[in-house]
């Protein structure tokens, strides 16, 4: 077997989207004379997961994510492209290929709302087979991890949503999916729930050997789970590479922020390329291709007031803004 | 058995619901009460025993039987499923190994069984005893809830592909008024279809929706033209070829949206 749990090449997706003018006029010719067009919502994806990997899955709304994991999960059919996910390809073997899966969704819920999720597990390790020996063993295993030993006993409407997310993870994670696809699993939780939600993955990823593929749009979940981080934009991969290169991503700019004993004007500092200033403190941008950086900072401690100083790289999530737009 | 757990987790999911099912059993007598009078004066102001061949018990029965059709093959697949497809959280069933056709007729299945447990056994009996069913023997009634079983069937098929054509229309809800409206007047579940004149009964035989109502309500009336085994067997296998057709369709039409289906939302 590939050492690729998943292995994408050209994959290509086209919608077919309704396009008329402006106007009463229009919308009554569009009844019988309607134009299409194909819009390409992901357009020639290559993408390969490693085993094991908790890789995270970013790009702006709209970009193509959402489809790519449709497709990747067997909920859609491609125009073109490979894709082969554990030796199937999804949306040829879906019932058979789906086993093998879970998934989580921030936004929408696998329990059933009237019933404890206890519930739900029980209907799941019907529907995936799971040995009742080996159920029991999981359900505690989970309990334990997530702290929701009483929870899981009252009916979902009364759950608070950090209590019913973690619900969720276990509903995804019974049957022992060797890949797991988390789709904003942290949005709108707490930072105590957050961070019990990523001590599961990673817990879940090291004891179980479970892959998981992470989108969202909080940074902090990145961070703190994914090694590697593709980012997709306008239905291509734009950056595929380690979290850690990001840092690095502008490393011949540095940003400094500098306190001033007292009172500038801002007339000294126009020859600087300025992201914020006030009298007393100021963030310079400095491109490293231009200017040497000890040079700059020796000038800057003999021109200027400098009380403080203190030098560092583009923040991640700049670095991702511009990836984003550009 | 995966079908009969996912019946038994939605039986326990509509024993929430109890409370009304406790109110249509207040409710349904009231229904009959009113039948009783309308068709006592409708029958005093003609001065005759029958009307088109009912008899006055025959008539208030039939609007029971109306009742206690309804309680065997109600369901709503077809909101279901179009929410499903509209919502998009169809992709959620689509994540799961399981038959979604399957997965649906488990919960209108167990929708029904509690709905016979709490509706169908004390209307049956309180109705009895509001007015004395001289026609019904245990074999009718045997062969009543037979059909009713096959009805049910028929009746989720019709939805399912109600529910399925939100995938073309989007809104399918004008659709749905329509196709209820004619299983009610050309399937008997409003009058007896001997009321209509010949065309238009002549049209009903073209059709399923009298497999739901009217036959089955023949049958409990235990009417002479239904009331031997081979007549009944006449009346199951037409409605065993309409679930075939109903089914085949489903399962084509399905096969062929699944492709086009657009997993709507993040």
């Amino acid at each position: 077997m590939s050492e690729y749990i998943i292995d994408v090449a050209g994959l290509k997706k086209a919608f077919k989207v309704s396009k008329r003018d402006e106007g009463f006029g229009a919308a009554v010719k569009s009844l019988w004379n309607r134009k299409y067009e194909m819009v390409y919502g992901v357009d020639g994806i290559d993408l390969q997961v490693r085993k094991g990997e908790i890789r995270g899955l970013i790009g702006p709304n709209g970009a193509g994510k959402s489809t790519t994991i449709k497709i990747l999960s067997g909920i859609l059919h491609p125009e073109e492209g490979r894709v082969n996910v554990m030796g199937f390809v999804p949306w040829l073997e879906r019932q058979k290929y789906v086993k093998h899966l879970g998934v989580v969704f921030g936004q929408k819920s696998q329990l059933w709302w009237d019933l404890p999720p206890i519930d739900t597990y029980s209907l799941n390790r019907e529907m995936y087979k799971v040995p009742t020996k080996r159920y029991k063993e999981l359900v505690d295993y989970f309990k334990e991890l997530l702290q929701i030993e009483d929870v899981v006993y009252k009916p979902v409407r009364q759950l608070s949503l950090g209590e019913r997310m973690k619900c969720e993870f276990v509903c995804a994670m019974l049957h022992e999916p060797s890949l797991v696809f988390l789709d904003e699993p942290t949005i709108g939780l707490d930072i105590i729930s957050k961070e019990s939600i990523r001590k599961f993955i990673k817990q879940v990823n090291r004891d179980l050997r479970t892959t998981f593929i992470l989108t969202t749009h909080d940074l902090s979940d990145l961070e703190n789970l994914c090694e590697n981080v593709t980012i997709i934009n306008k239905g291509r991969v734009v950056y595929n590479d380690a979290m850690s290169q990001l840092n690095k991503y502008f490393s011949q700019k540095k940003l400094i922020d500098i306190q001033f004993h007292e009172p500038m004007g801002k007339h000294l500092l126009k020859e600087y390329t300025l992201l914020h200033s006030d009298e007393l403190t100021a963030t310079i941008e400095l491109d490293l291709t231009e200017q040497d950086l000890r040079q700059f900072v020796y000038d800057l401690l003999g021109r200027l007031p400098v009380q403080d100083i203190n030098i560092r790289n583009i923040p991640i999530e700049d670095v991702i803004k511009s990836i984003y737009s550009a | 058995m995966f079908f009969l757990k996912a019946v038994q987790t939605n039986i326990k999911l509509f024993f929430q619901y109890r409370k009304s099912f406790l109110i249509s059993i207040a409710i349904h007598p009231f229904i009959l009460l009113v039948n009783i009078f309308l068709y006592r004066s409708i029958f005093a102001h003609n001065g005759s025993d029958q009307i088109k061949g009912y008899t006055l018990t025959e008539m208030i029965w039939y609007t029971a039987g109306i009742t206690f059709v309804w309680i065997f093959i109600w369901n709503f697949a077809e909101r279901r499923i179009s929410d499903y497809i509209i919502t998009g959280d169809l992709s959620i069933h689509l994540l799961k190994p399981i038959n979604i056709f399957w997965f649906e007729l488990s919960s209108a299945a167990a929708l029904r069984i509690t709905g016979i447990a709490l509706e169908f056994i004390p209307d049956l009996i309180i109705y009895s005893l509001i007015y004395p069913p001289d026609f019904l023997t245990v074999l009718s009634l045997l062969k009543f809830v037979s059909v009713c079983l096959l009805s049910f069937f028929l009746f989720f098929l019709i939805n399912y592909l109600i529910g399925m054509t939100a995938f073309v229309f989007k809104s399918n809800s004008g659709l749905n008024e329509f196709v209820y409206i004619c299983m009610n007047l050309l399937g008997g579940g409003l009058i007896p279809l001997d009321f209509y004149p010949a065309w238009l009964q002549r049209i009903c035989d073209f059709l399923p929706f009298k497999y739901i109502f009217y036959y089955p309500i023949q049958i409990f009336l235990n009417k002479d033209s239904v009331s031997s085994i081979q007549e009944w067997g006449y009346i199951v296998l037409g409605q065993l070829g309409w679930i075939a057709g109903g089914y085949t369709l489903c399962y084509v039409l399905w096969k062929l949206a699944i492709r086009k289906f657009c997993a709507a939302g993040g």
